[in-house]
């Protein structure tokens, strides 16, 4: 069988990189600390990985990797043609350059990596990598394993030609620069780019990535596995959409201010970390010297900090989503954010809500009053004792909203639940004299007056329907307004909201984080009491059989058991704006049993 | 054949050999009208039990399969009427008892209940269930439970038939729709009826006999005199020979669909009554019936968008978004659960018109798409049997040399837009 033409090109690259030992004038040669001062300041953009070769050995001597390939999404992979390509493929390296691939990943980039790209004056890319190999038997051993791959791979001679640099000797083969520094490989497609580099490593100039301005905002104490930073500037078609304006006003309260943020970005960075207990995502917008455009501070307002969602958390949640807008700021200035039909669009939404706050202007007299997060959360339904539980079994939701004083403000919520409620009775009593009305019911919790519909279902049914997981309630409580689809949940937020008060430990307002938040366990949970439904309606939904649909299914329960959450937070910090993506794994041989 | 044989030669059961051949398109001819469609499968196996055995077989009550009393489950729980129009299109194309399905078809658009007025889809379901549990029964029995029946009773406002002042939906409906015809039955008749069948009444979503709203006074219908209630009149309509003579008229159209003599009438009204209106029984001897097998009974119904849709999908044995599915056969004017008034479809010729010509258009061009959606069709199976497999399934009788030259010719090997142009032919558009 033929080599693939990437895993030819792969060794001719790796092979030259490491074939060449050319004299070099050591006495001159710095010590390179970091690669970011051997990469010249031109790249506008650059990839890093930092001990790869040490992860990946730690991950497949793991006991735990052996959970993961036990899992069923494991066997299936295992008996997979993707394992049985890898498997072959790796055969084969070792075949060709007599030594265990991983050895030698582990010294050409598993210890330290730089991949960096500019733009040349013809409009090309040139493309440069540094990677630090190991000790110098280590390089030889390489080496020589190359030596024999490329000759087994190509059946030709590794010939190159010879230049100098300022008395430092390179070489060339084809398309490809390459040089060894005193324990640095340096590839490139440019023989201008590696003199470049030729004259950082000998400290000839100072113009490297390490001290260029653009990227010198890249922390050095982040962790990660691998880091990319870019210059978005220089990507013409994501430079266009930068800061746009919206048709749609909720994408408007979403992304706008992310969208501005990238407006005023002279770099973009993201990272990628790895380990047992989760995956980690970062990337960070920093804003040029101009600063952050206040025009986009209605999306990135200062909160006081609030123990309430911290606390809430505990009680269980399946998941939230935390806002943190000034939307009276953003509607007065929705102009600038929205297309001028969508602004249209927005008056005619507050006239129609103005109707259900008894009269009161929506964008001048509702609006104003409001605090500036915004809330929703989910919870799995308690467990009926003693009575079936609504099939399928939905968790309850309920949006809460901050005022800036519910007391004096509180009761227009109020009368709008009420007219809600009064509108759908005529609707339905308009469609159907004999339907049941639905009624709001006032009921205490603590000291707070809330509101509960009872939607007029008939008691201690056999099987109660989807239905009767609802009971759509409302609360003033401090300084929220709470509206949720059960009273259990609304009740259970109530309670919360009194306990910790409307502050928190500090009033210092700070940015706010925007967040999202899903459990593991607890969609685990839901999927499992909803398990024959949810097989039943991909049944109707895809047309698969009962079987197949369960055992699809299974494989989604299966992949939850292995997490712990979901976590997603954007903010800004200083003069950057930074989005953080987490999923938490669950480690060790623990079984995780279904939670409420 | 018919035009030399009496009507009751002509309901005679159907002899092999002497009134035609027991072959594939014979079989696939009873599977369409019996079932949905015929799929392969069913028509070996209704070929081998044999024209007498076969329809008892089809008609038989099963147990449901684990998958459909999951859906039946899972839709009833959602209570939306596209959660049951779901439940029971996936009954249709992937259920263990398609004959009885078909046949609840049939009742659901003699007694033409809609959600739109009923809004419970779960008492649409149950009624639904109603017809499938006893339509192949007596038709007393079905009666009886459909006056009873709380989506009927909603339908046709049983609760605002009350002593003094009857409502006389039910009653009306139950002489000209449900049991006698026009011309069976007076305009006293009717208002004396209603009057028996006030306070049947619905009250949490189950019948209730409300007393006090039940007229207990003496009643005249055809002229009898007592105080009747409404089982009364039930009895009343189903022991009228009108009565026999009407169900057995209808099912022979649906089953048929043959033209229907006034001696053919009678005799069919005959069958109905020898079998002690037993729906089943009725149906079994119509379908074995040389009259069924002749000629003239081949194709000669136009498809309802059920059998169209459903039929298409069963014969190329697909799986099928049953989501779907009701929202296709809505656009080709069959919105099941949901028939267009208390007379049910118009049927026949009425199927088809510019729209609904169209829709069934757009079905058959989405067979050989591959979009998620789409119907997921055993292509590998159908290339295997090759273009001359595919024109068997479809048209086992044979189909016009001409035609089948065209199809052949203009498809070349693609056997997709085979089976679109197979789909499209005016030929497939009747069972």
């Amino acid at each position: 069988m033929q080599p693939c033409p990437a895993l030819r090109s792969f060794f001719l690259f790796v092979i030259s990189l490491l074939l060449l030992r050319g004299p070099l004038k050591s006495e001159d040669l710095q010590k390179c600390e970091k690669l970011a001062d051997w990469a010249p300041a031109s790249v506008i953009g650059y990839a890093e990985a930092k001990n790869l070769g040490p992860r990946l050995r730690s991950f497949l001597a793991s006991p735990k990797l052996k959970r993961l390939l036990d899992s069923s999404l494991g066997r299936a992979y295992l008996q997979g043609k993707d394992y049985s390509e890898l498997i072959e493929n790796l055969g084969k390296i070792e075949e060709s350059a007599g030594r265990d691939p991983l050895d030698l990943f582990d010294d050409l980039l598993g210890k330290e990596f730089l991949l960096g790209s500019r733009l040349s004056f013809a409009g090309g890319q040139e493309t440069l990598l540094l990677t630090r190999t190991g000790s110098p038997e280590a390089f030889a051993e390489v080496r020589k394993a190359f030596a024999l791959a490329f000759k087994a791979s190509t059946g030709l001679p590794f010939e190159t030609r010879k230049f100098d640099h300022e008395e430092h000797s390179f070489e060339q083969i084809g398309d490809l620069w390459f040089s060894e520094l005193g324990g640095i490989l340096a590839a490139t497609n440019s023989k201008k780019l590696l003199e470049e580099t030729i004259d950082l490593a000998y400290d000839r100039t100072e113009k490297s990535v390490g001290n260029s301005p653009f990227f010198s905002q890249l922390s050095n104490k982040d962790d990660f596995l691998i880091r990319a930073s870019v210059r978005p500037t220089f990507i013409p078609l994501l430079a266009g959409e930068f800061g746009r304006k919206l048709d749609n006003p909720v994408q408007s309260l979403l992304l706008s201010g992310f969208s501005g943020a990238l407006r005023n970005c002279k770099l973009l960075s993201a990272t990628l970390d790895s380990s047992w207990s989760g995956i980690d995502l970062g990337i960070t917008l920093h804003a040029d010297d101009r600063g952050f455009d206040e025009k986009y501070a209605p999306f990135f307002p200062k909160t006081p900090r609030s123990d309430f969602h911290q606390n809430i958390q505990k009680r269980g949640l399946l998941g939230s989503i935390r806002l943190s807008r000034d939307i009276s700021e953003w509607w007065e200035n929705s102009a600038a954010f929205l297309e001028p039909q969508a602004t249209g669009s927005l008056a005619q939404f507050s006239a129609a809500l103005s109707m259900f706050f008894g009269g009161l202007n929506f964008q001048d007299e509702v609006l104003p009053q409001l605090g500036k997060t915004i809330s929703l959360v989910f919870r799995n339904p308690p467990k009926n004792e003693g009575r079936p539980s609504p099939s399928p079994s939905i968790p309850g939701g309920a949006l809460i909203i901050e005022l800036k004083d519910a007391k004096k403000f509180g009761r227009p919520f109020i009368v709008a639940f009420n007219s809600l409620v009064s509108i759908l009775n005529i609707t339905r009593m308009q469609q159907d004299a004999n339907a049941p009305s639905m009624l709001v019911r006032p009921e205490k919790v603590g000291k707070v007056d809330c509101y509960r519909v009872d939607l007029g279902l008939p008691e201690n049914p056999e099987n109660p329907g989807i239905e009767y997981n609802f009971t759509p309630s409302l609360a003033v409580t401090g300084n929220r307004v709470i509206l949720g689809s059960t009273f259990d949940l609304v009740k259970a937020l109530v309670e919360e909201s009194e306990k910790t008060g409307t502050g928190g430990k500090t009033v210092v307002p700070s940015y706010a984080r925007d967040r999202i938040y899903i459990d593991g366990r607890a969609l685990a949970s839901i999927l499992g009491a909803n398990l024959d439904f949810l097989a039943a309606q991909q049944v109707v939904n895809k047309g698969v059989s009962l079987d197949e649909a369960k055992k699809e299914l299974a494989v989604i329960g299966e992949l939850l058991s292995f997490t712990r959450d979901l976590e997603i937070e954007s903010f800004r910090e200083k003069e950057a704006a930074r989005l953080k993506l987490r999923l938490g794994l669950i480690s060790g041989n623990t079984i995780v049993e279904p939670s409420d | 054949m018919s035009a030399a044989l009496t009507a009751r030669e002509r309901l005679e059961p159907f002899r092999p050999g002497k009134d035609g051949p027991w072959d594939v398109a014979a079989a696939a001819h009873l599977a369409r009208r019996l079932t949905f469609g015929s799929p392969r499968k069913l028509v070996q196996k209704i070929l081998e039990l044999g024209p007498r055995a076969a329809p008892a077989a089809l008609l038989a009550d099963r147990d449901e399969t684990p998958e459909m009393k999951a859906v039946a489950d899972s839709q009833r729980r959602i209570g939306s009427t596209e959660a049951a129009q779901t439940w029971w299109a996936h009954r249709m194309l992937r259920g263990n008892s398609p004959a009885r399905d078909k046949l609840a078809l049939f009742w659901h658009d003699h007694f033409a209940t809609s959600d739109t007025k009923v809004r419970d889809a779960r008492l649409m379901m149950d009624q639904v269930q109603l017809f499938l549990r006893r339509g192949p029964g007596p038709f007393q029995s079905l009666l009886k439970a459909m006056a009873k029946d709380p989506a009927m009773l909603t339908w046709l406002d049983g609760n605002s038939n009350r002593k003094g002042e009857p409502n006389e939906n039910f009653a009306r409906e139950l002489m000209e729709l449900f049991s006698l015809g026009v011309g069976n039955y007076t305009e006293e008749d009717i208002k004396e009826a209603a009057r028996a069948f006030t306070g049947w009444h619905v009250k949490n979503r189950r019948f209730w006999f409300n007393r006090r709203a039940h007229d207990t006074g003496p009643k005249t219908i055809f002229g009898l005199t007592g105080n009747f209630d409404g089982d009364d009149i039930l009895r009343a309509c189903l022991e009228k020979r009108a009565c026999a003579e009407f169900i057995a008229e209808k099912l022979f159209n649906y089953y048929l669909g043959t033209p229907v003599s006034e001696e053919l009438r009678k005799a069919i009204g005959e069958l109905y009554l020898a079998g002690s209106h037993n729906i089943g029984s009725l149906v079994e001897k119509l379908v074995t019936s040389r009259e069924f097998y002749s000629a003239h009974a081949r194709r000669s119904i136009l498809s309802s968008p059920a059998d169209f849709a459903v039929g298409t999908l069963r014969t190329l044995d697909a799986t099928a978004v049953a989501e779907r599915l009701p929202k296709e056969m809505s656009r080709m004017g069959m919105d099941i659960l949901r028939p267009p008034s208390v007379k049910g479809w118009q049927k026949g010729r009425a199927w088809l018109n510019s729209n609904t010509l169209l829709s069934r258009y757009r079905f058959a061009n989405s067979l050989a798409d591959s979009t998620e959606s789409s119907p997921r069709i055993p292509w590998d199976k159908i290339k295997k049997e090759g273009a001359e497999g595919l024109l068997t399934l479809f048209f086992p009788e044979g189909l016009d040399a001409k035609i089948r030259k065209t199809i052949i010719d203009e498809t070349g090997n693609d056997l997709k837009l085979m089976v679109t142009a197979l789909v499209e032919l005016p030929e497939h558009q009747y069972i």
